[in-house]
C-alpha cells in the first residue's frame, strides 16, 4: 500500500471506532467496546508499521482545502522522522492504555463513551502529528484539547471532574488564542502557513503593522506567541495550573493524555517550528522551561496524592523537553519525549493499579507494604521510576544524558557569567529533586511499614537503613520465589491485563529499544536519525548518579520522618509550615489566578456547590461575574435607559406637538374658519337687496380700479 | 434567461400564503404541511441553482428582468424602476441559508397551535420577503422586500410571543424602521446620481436607475450630482458620499445588530416564539451583513476604505461587549441573544478588514452563525417547551436523563465557541485573519478580537457545565416533563448539526461559491 492509503485507513478506523462506540450503547456492546478498541489499536499499529521510515526526504501529500482570493491553504500530510516516531508512539501507548482500561473501567456504565473518546483522541493526535501546516495543526490541536476536556470530565456527575475539565479547556483556549496570533504573524512574515515554507528565502521583508520591530524581532514575537500556545498545552509557566487538576479523569486516560501524548503536542510543535526559533526566543523558552521544571519538581516533593506527584513530575519533565527545544537540541528533546512517554505512561498505569488495589484511595500516606501484595506492579514501577530518575540500563538514562549534555554545552558556550548558565543549573536541581520525590513515592507506596512504626522509626537512621536492606531483600526473595517452574506458569496464568500493560511499558522503558550500549548515548540510534549536539561531557552521568545517591539518602530518611509525623499527628509549624503549604499548592499560582484573572473559574466551583438553596446560588452569581456585571449594568442602565429616555422624549415631544396641533395649528385653522364664517355673516348682512347700495359699491370699486391704474401707470 | 425559476423562490411562498388564507378553517391540519411542502420545494429549487451556478463567473446569474415603473421626471429625465432578480455567490449563499433555516423553522412551528391560519400565512410571507431581499438586483425592489419583512415579523412576535410581546415587537419595528429611513434616503440619493447610459442614449433622456449593476459602477455617476466623487458638498460637515455611507452603515448596523444599536435584539428574542427566534437570528440578522457588503461597500468602496478602522473598532466592541453581557445572563435565550451580538461582531471585523480574506470570512461567519444560532435557539426552545422555563440555574445534570439532547447541545455549543472541524471556527478564524492582514487596521484590534473566542468558550462551557453536568436536579419538579428529544427535534437539530460539521470540515463548499463574487469588490 502507498503511504497515502495507509494513513487514510489508519485514521479512518479510529474515527469509525469513535462513531461506532458512541452510537451503539446496548449492554452487549458495552462489554465489547474495550476489545473493539484494542483491535482498532492493533490494526492501527500494523498499518503504521508498514509505513517506511523516511530517511532523508520528507514525504508530503497535499490536498486542496480552501482558498480565499490568492490565499491558498492546503490540507497537507507531512511525514518526517518526527512525525513517524510520534505516529507509532501514540498508538503503542494508546494500545497499552486501552488494555489497562478494559479492566480499570469494566464496571463503569459509560465505558463505551470512554473508549469512543479514547479513539477520537488518538485520531486527533495522529492528525496533529501529520499536519503539514499550522492551520491544520491548530485544527487538531484544539480537537486534542476537546478530547482532553471530554476525558477529564468523563465522570460528569463529579463536581471536581467538571471543574477540572472546564479549567483545562479554558486555559488551553487562552493558549490557543496566543497560538492563533502567532499563526497570524507567521502568515504576515512568510505569506504561507506550510511548515516547509518557513525558510529564510520566503521571508517577507515588507511585513507591516509592527512599527517598533525589525523582521528579526517580529519573528521572535511570532515564536513567543506560538510558545504561548505551547505553554498551555505542555503545561509550562505560567499556564501549567490545569495539569494537576486534570488528574480528576480516569487514571488510564491521565496516562494517555496528561502524561504521554497530548501534553507533548506542545513540544512537538516547538520541534516543528524549530528552524525559525530565533536565539532570543530560544533563550526565553529555555529559561521558562527550566524554571517550570524546578518549580514543578519542588511541588512534587510535597504532594501526598499519588497521581499529583506524577502530574507535577510530568510538568517538570515537560519543562526539560521545552528547554531542550529552546536550546535547539531538537533531537535530544525529542528523544526524551519518546522515552518519557513510555515510562510516564508506565508510572501512571502502575499508579492506576495501585489506586485500584487500594479501592480508590489516592493518599500515599495510607498505602505502604504494597511491595508484597502487587509485586509485578512494583517491579514495573521501579523500572519506570529508575528511567525517570535517569539511572543506567534505562531509556531515561540515555535521553536525560543527552539533554543534560546539550544543556551544559548551551550554558557554557558564552562563558560562565552569561544568563544561559542558569539553564544547566536548573536542570541539575531538577534532576536531584526528581530522584528525591521518586524515592519518596516508592517508599511511601511500596515499602514496608509497621502498623505503629513510631518508636521504631524514631530510634535511628541505622534502623531505617536496615529497613531498606530488608526491603531490597524482599524484592530479591520475591523474585526468586517466582522463578520456580510451576510458579512461572501460575504467575503467567494470574497475570491480569494490569500486569501485562505495565510490564509492557516497563520493558519499553529500558535501554535496548534505543541503544545497543546502555551507558553511551553515542550509540543511541535515535540520535543518528535526529541531529545531535557534538560536544559530549562524560562527567554528566556520574553527576546524575551522585545526585541520585544523595537524594536517595536524604529522601529515604525524610520520608520516614514525614510518615512518623503523620502517624503522630504532628503538624509542621512556623516557617516550615508556610514553605510546605506554598510548595504543595504550587506556589499559590492557582489561587493567585483565581483571585485575579480567572475569577470566572472560581465562580464555577462555588456555583456548582451541592447546596441547592436558590438564594445562595444567585448570590454567588452576582458576586462572581464582576466584569460581566459591569457590562450588564452599562447595558441596562445606560444603553437601554438611553433608548427609553429617547422614546419618552419622543413621546413628550409628540404630546407637545399634539398640543401645538390642537391649540395653534388646529386653533389657527379654527380661527380662520371662524373668521371666514364671521366674514360671511357680515357679508351676508351687506346683501340687503337694496339696489342703491349695490350701485354705490360698484361705483366705489370702479373708482378704486381707476385710481390704481392711475397710480401704477 | 427568463425562466422564472428564480422568481418562483418569491412567488411560491406568496401563493401558498394566499392559499392558506383562503382555505377554510376545516382544513386547519393541512396548513403546516402546505408550508412545509413549499419549503421543501424551495430547498430543491435552491439546490438546482447551486448545481447550475457557475462559480467562476462574476456578476449576477439567472437574471430575470422586467420593466416595472417608468416615471417621467420633468422633460429631461426618466426614473426607471425594474423588477430584476438574479444571484451571485454572495446572494446564493444567503438564499441557501434562508431556505435551510426556514425549513427547520417550519418543522419547529409544528408545535404552534394558536391561530394557525394566520401564523402560516405570515410565515410564508416572511419567507417570500426574506428571499426576495437576497435576490433583488434593484435597490427599489430590495427596499420593498426589506420593509415588507417587518409586517409579518411584527405580527409573528406580537401575537405568538411571550408575556412582554407588545413591547418587544414594537421595539423591534421602531428600531428597524429608523434604519430603513436612513437606507431610504441613501436609495433616493443614489438613484438620482446614477445614470443608465444605455437607456439614456435610447430614450434621449437622462434615465435614473435603481439597478444594482449600475449603482455599483462608479462610471455611471452623473457629473455634478450629489454623490459624484468630486462633489465637494458637505452634509453636517462630512462629504455627501461619506454621509450616505454612514447612513447605510447605521441602517444596516441596526439590523446586524452592532453595539450600540443592538438593544432590540435580546428583547425580541426573549419574547419571540422559538421558530421566529430561529429565523430572526438565523437569517434576518444576515440581511444587515448582506446589505453592508452589497450596498454600503459595493456602492461606496472609495468611502468604505476610510471607514474600515471605525467598522473594525465597532466590530471589536460588539464582540467583547456581547461576550461579557452573555456571561451575565441568567436566561438561556438571552445568553444566546448576546452571543449572537458577539458573533456578528466578527462579521463586522471581517468586513472592516476590506480584503478578500476578511470578506470571505465575514460571509462564512454569517452562514455558520445562521446554522449555529438556529441550533441554539431550537435548544432553548426544547427546554422551554418542556418546562416553560429557561433560567440556567434551574437545571442541573440534564445529561443523565437527556443524553441525545446533550450531544446536540455539545455540537451547538462547541460549534459556537469555535471548535475547529465545526463551522464556527472557520468564520471566526478568517475574519480575524483578514483583519490581521489588513494594512489599514492596527494589529491590536484583531489581537483583542481573539479574546472573543476565549470569552465565548467561558460563557458557553460554563452554561453547559451548569445545566448538563453534575447530579440531576431541577428547581421545580420538571422531571416528568423532561424527556429526551423526539423525532421531530432530532431531525431539526440533526440536519443543522450535520451541516455545521460539513462546512467546518469542507469550508471550500462555501468559499468556492462566494470567492469570485468577493474578488470583484477589490
Amino acid at each position: 500500500m502507498n503511504p497515502e492509503s495507509i494513513i487514510f485507513y489508519n485514521l479512518f478506523i479510529y474515527l469509525v471506532g469513535f462513531v461506532l462506540l458512541l452510537s451503539l450503547n446496548n449492554t452487549v456492546f458495552k462489554q465489547l467496546s474495550g476489545w473493539i478498541s484494542i483491535v482498532i489499536s492493533v490494526l492501527g499499529i500494523i498499518f503504521s508499521s508498514s509505513l517506511q521510515v523516511p530517511s532523508t526526504e520528507n514525504f508530503s501529500i497535499s490536498y486542496n482545502w480552501l482558498h480565499l482570493g490568492d490565499t491558498h491553504i492546503n490540507f497537507k500530510i507531512l511525514i518526517d522522522n518526527q512525525t513517524y516516531f510520534m505516529y507509532i508512539l501514540v498508538q503503542i501507548i494508546a494500545f497499552f492504555v486501552k488494555l489497562f482500561s478494559t479492566k480499570y473501567l469494566d464496571h463503569d456504565d459509560g465505558i463505551n463513551r470512554y473508549f469512543a473518546f479514547l479513539n477520537l483522541f488518538v485520531f486527533s493526535m495522529l492528525g496533529l502529528v501529520l499536519a503539514g501546516n499550522l492551520l491544520q495543526l491548530y485544527l487538531f490541536w484544539e480537537l486534542v484539547g476537546f478530547c482532553s476536556y471530554l476525558l477529564i470530565g468523563f465522570w460528569y456527575t463529579k463536581k471536581a471532574a467538571n471543574s477540572a475539565a472546564i479549567k483545562a479547556f479554558l486555559i488551553n483556549r487562552l493558549g490557543d488564542a496566543f497560538l492563533m496570533v502567532g499563526i497570524f504573524i507567521l502568515f504576515l512574515i512568510y505569506r504561507n502557513l506550510d511548515f516547509d515554507a518557513f525558510t529564510p528565502e520566503n521571508l517577507n521583508k515588507t511585513a507591516f503593522g509592527f512599527p517598533f520591530l525589525t523582521i528579526e524581532g517580529l519573528q521572535t514575537l511570532a515564536v513567543l506567541m506560538v510558545f504561548g500556545g505551547v505553554a498551555a498545552k505542555s503545561a509550562q509557566l505560567p499556564l501549567q495550573i490545569w495539569l494537576p487538576d486534570a488528574m480528576e479523569g480516569p487514571t488510564p486516560a491521565s496516562a494517555l493524555i496528561h502524561a504521554a501524548t497530548m501534553v507533548v503536542a506542545g513540544v512537538f510543535l516547538l520541534g516543528r517550528i524549530s528552524p525559525i526559533i530565533t536565539p532570543d526566543a530560544g533563550l526565553v523558552i529555555a529559561l521558562i522551561g527550566g524554571l517550570t521544571s524546578v518549580l514543578a519538581a519542588i511541588s512534587a516533593v510535597f504532594q501526598y496524592d499519588i497521581k499529583k506527584v506524577l502530574a507535577y513530575s510530568t510538568i517538570s519533565q515537560l519543562g526539560f523537553m521545552v528547554t531542550g527545544m529552546g536550546m535547539g537540541a531538537v533531537g535530544a528533546s525529542f528523544f526524551h519525549l519518546t522515552t518519557h512517554a513510555f515510562f510516564k505512561a508506565g508510572l501512571f498505569l502502575c499508579a492506576g493499579a495501585v489506586i485500584n488495589y487500594m479501592h480508590h484511595e489516592q493518599d500515599m500516606r495510607k498505602m505502604g507494604n504494597l511491595l508484597l501484595k502487587i509485586p509485578v506492579v512494583f517491579y514495573a514501577y521501579l523500572i519506570c521510576a529508575a528511567s525517570l530518575i535517569g539511572l543506567p540500563f534505562t531509556s531515561g538514562f540515555l535521553s536525560k544524558d543527552s539533554l543534560l549534555n546539550a544543556a551544559v554545552a548551551f550554558g557554557t558556550k558564552d562563558g560562565y557569567t552569561n544568563i544561559k548558565i542558569l539553564v544547566p543549573i536548573m536542570m541539575g536541581i531538577t534532576s536531584f529533586l526528581t530522584s528525591f520525590y521518586m524515592v519518596r513515592q516508592l517508599v511511601m507506596v511500596f515499602f514496608q511499614r509497621q502498623e505503629s512504626p513510631v518508636d521504631k522509626i524514631i530510634s535511628s537512621t541505622k534502623r531505617t537503613f536496615d529497613g531498606a536492606i530488608k526491603s531490597f531483600q524482599d524484592i530479591l526473595n520475591a523474585d526468586n520465589e517466582s522463578l520456580g517452574e510451576e510458579k512461572v506458569i501460575n504467575f503467567v496464568r494470574n497475570l491480569g491485563v494490569f500486569d501485562v500493560s505495565v510490564i509492557g511499558l516497563a520493558i519499553c522503558s529500558t535501554w535496548f529499544l534505543f541503544s545497543s550500549n546502555p551507558f553511551s548515548i553515542e550509540e543511541a540510534w535515535f540520535l543518528e536519525v535526529f541531529p545531535k549536539d557534538e560536544t559530549h561531557f562524560p562527567w554528566i552521568p556520574l553527576a546524575v548518579g551522585f545526585l541520585f545517591i544523595v537524594a536517595l539518602l536524604i529522601s529515604y530518611n525524610a520520608t520516614y520522618e514525614e510518615l512518623r509525623r503523620y502517624y503522630l499527628g504532628e503538624r509542621k509549624r512556623g516557617w516550615q509550615r508556610n514553605i510546605f503549604r506554598m510548595a504543595k499548592s504550587h506556589f499559590y499560582l492557582d489561587s493567585f489566578y483565581k483571585k485575579t484573572f480567572f475569577f470566572l473559574i472560581k465562580s464555577n466551583q462555588s456555583i456548582d456547590s451541592e447546596k441547592h438553596s436558590n438564594e445562595l446560588k444567585t448570590s454567588t452569581i452576582t458576586k462572581s461575574f464582576e466584569i460581566s456585571n459591569i457590562f450588564q449594568k452599562i447595558e441596562s442602565n445606560y444603553l437601554d435607559n438611553l433608548i427609553k429616555k429617547i422614546s419618552s422624549l419622543v413621546i413628550s415631544l409628540s404630546e407637545y406637538s399634539s398640543k401645538i396641533d390642537d391649540k395653534i395649528v388646529d386653533g389657527l385653522v379654527l380661527k380662520i374658519s371662524f373668521g371666514l364664517k364671521n366674514l360671511g355673516n357680515n357679508i351676508r348682512k351687506s346683501q340687503s337687496g337694496q339696489i342703491q347700495l349695490y350701485v354705490l359699491g360698484m361705483a366705489i370699486i370702479i373708482l378704486f380700479i381707476v385710481l390704481v391704474k392711475i397710480i401704477i401707470f | 434567461m427568463q425562466s422564472g425559476l428564480l422568481s418562483s423562490l418569491i412567488i411560491l411562498p406568496l401563493i401558498a400564503s394566499i392559499v392558506i388564507l383562503l382555505l377554510p378553517e376545516s382544513y386547519k391540519g393541512s396548513y403546516r404541511w402546505i408550508a412545509l411542502i413549499v419549503q421543501i420545494l424551495l430547498l430543491i429549487n435552491t439546490g438546482t441553482f447551486i448545481g447550475g451556478f457557475e462559480a467562476n463567473h462574476t456578476g449576477y446569474q439567472f437574471l430575470e428582468h422586467f420593466e416595472w415603473i417608468r416615471l417621467t421626471l420633468g422633460k429631461t429625465s426618466i426614473l426607471s424602476i425594474d423588477y430584476i432578480v438574479g444571484i451571485d455567490g454572495l446572494s446564493l449563499s444567503m438564499v441557501a441559508l434562508s431556505v435551510i433555516v426556514f425549513f427547520v423553522a417550519n418543522i419547529s412551528s409544528f408545535s404552534i397551535n394558536k391561530k394557525e391560519k394566520a401564523y402560516y400565512s405570515l410565515f410564508l410571507l416572511l419567507s417570500a420577503s426574506v428571499i426576495g431581499c437576497f435576490i433583488a438586483v434593484d435597490f427599489f425592489l430590495f427596499f420593498i422586500f426589506f420593509e415588507f419583512m417587518l409586517l409579518p415579523m411584527y405580527f409573528l412576535i406580537g401575537i405568538w410571543g411571550g408575556p412582554n410581546k407588545a413591547y418587544a415587537s414594537l421595539k423591534f419595528i421602531i428600531y428597524t424602521l429608523v434604519g430603513s429611513v436612513m437606507i431610504l434616503v441613501v436609495m433616493i440619493a443614489l438613484a438620482m446620481s446614477n445614470v443608465d447610459e444605455f437607456f439614456t442614449s435610447e430614450y434621449k433622456r437622462t434615465v435614473f436607475s435603481f439597478d444594482f449593476r449600475i449603482l455599483s459602477d462608479q462610471a455611471n455617476l452623473l457629473n455634478g450630482s450629489l454623490l459624484n466623487i468630486e462633489n465637494p458638498i458637505k452634509i453636517f460637515g462630512v462629504y455627501a458620499r461619506d454621509f450616505m455611507f454612514i447612513l447605510l452603515f447605521i441602517g444596516f448596523g441596526i439590523k446586524l445588530p452592532m453595539v450600540p444599536f443592538h438593544t432590540w435584539l435580546p428583547d425580541a428574542h426573549v419574547e419571540a416564539p422559538t421558530p421566529i427566534s430561529v429565523i430572526l437570528a438565523g437569517i434576518l440578522l444576515k440581511i444587515g451583513g448582506y446589505g453592508l457588503i452589497r450596498i454600503a461597500f459595493g456602492f461606496f468602496p472609495d468611502v468604505a476604505v476610510n471607514y474600515g478602522l471605525l467598522i473594525s473598532i465597532i466590530g471589536l466592541i460588539s464582540i467583547l461587549y456581547g461576550g461579557f453581557n452573555a456571561l451575565a445572563q441568567k436566561d438561556l435565550k438571552k445568553l444566546i441573544a448576546y452571543s449572537s451580538i458577539s458573533h456578528m461582531g466578527f462579521v463586522l471585523l471581517g468586513i472592516g478588514a476590506f480584503n478578500v480574506e476578511g470578506f470571505n470570512g465575514a460571509i462564512f461567519q454569517m452562514f455558520s452563525h445562521g446554522l449555529l444560532s438556529s441550533m441554539l435557539f431550537l435548544i432553548a426552545g426544547v427546554l422551554y417547551e418542556r418546562t416553560k422555563n429557561r433560567e440556567i440555574q434551574n437545571f442541573k445534570g440534564l445529561a443523565k436523563i437527556m443524553p441525545i439532547f446533550t450531544v446536540m447541545v455539545a455540537i451547538a455549543f462547541f460549534g459556537s465557541l469555535g471548535l475547529p472541524s465545526l463551522s464556527g471556527f472557520i468564520g471566526e478564524f478568517f475574519t480575524l485573519f483578514g483583519s490581521f492582514q489588513a494594512t489599514t487596521i492596527p494589529k491590536v484590534i484583531p489581537i483583542l478580537g481573539v479574546l472573543g473566542i476565549v470569552l465565548s468558550a467561558i460563557y458557553l462551557l460554563w452554561t453547559f457545565q451548569k445545566m448538563f453536568f453534575g447530579e440531576f436536579w431541577t428547581k421545580e419538579d420538571f422531571k416528568n416533563n423532561l424527556e429526551d428529544l423526539n423525532q421531530k427535534e432530532i431531525i431539526m437539530l440533526g440536519i443543522l448539526g450535520v451541516l455545521t460539521l460539513l462546512f467546518g470540515i469542507f469550508p471550500n463548499i462555501l468559499f468556492d461559491l462566494v470567492n469570485h463574487t468577493v474578488i470583484q469588490f477589490f
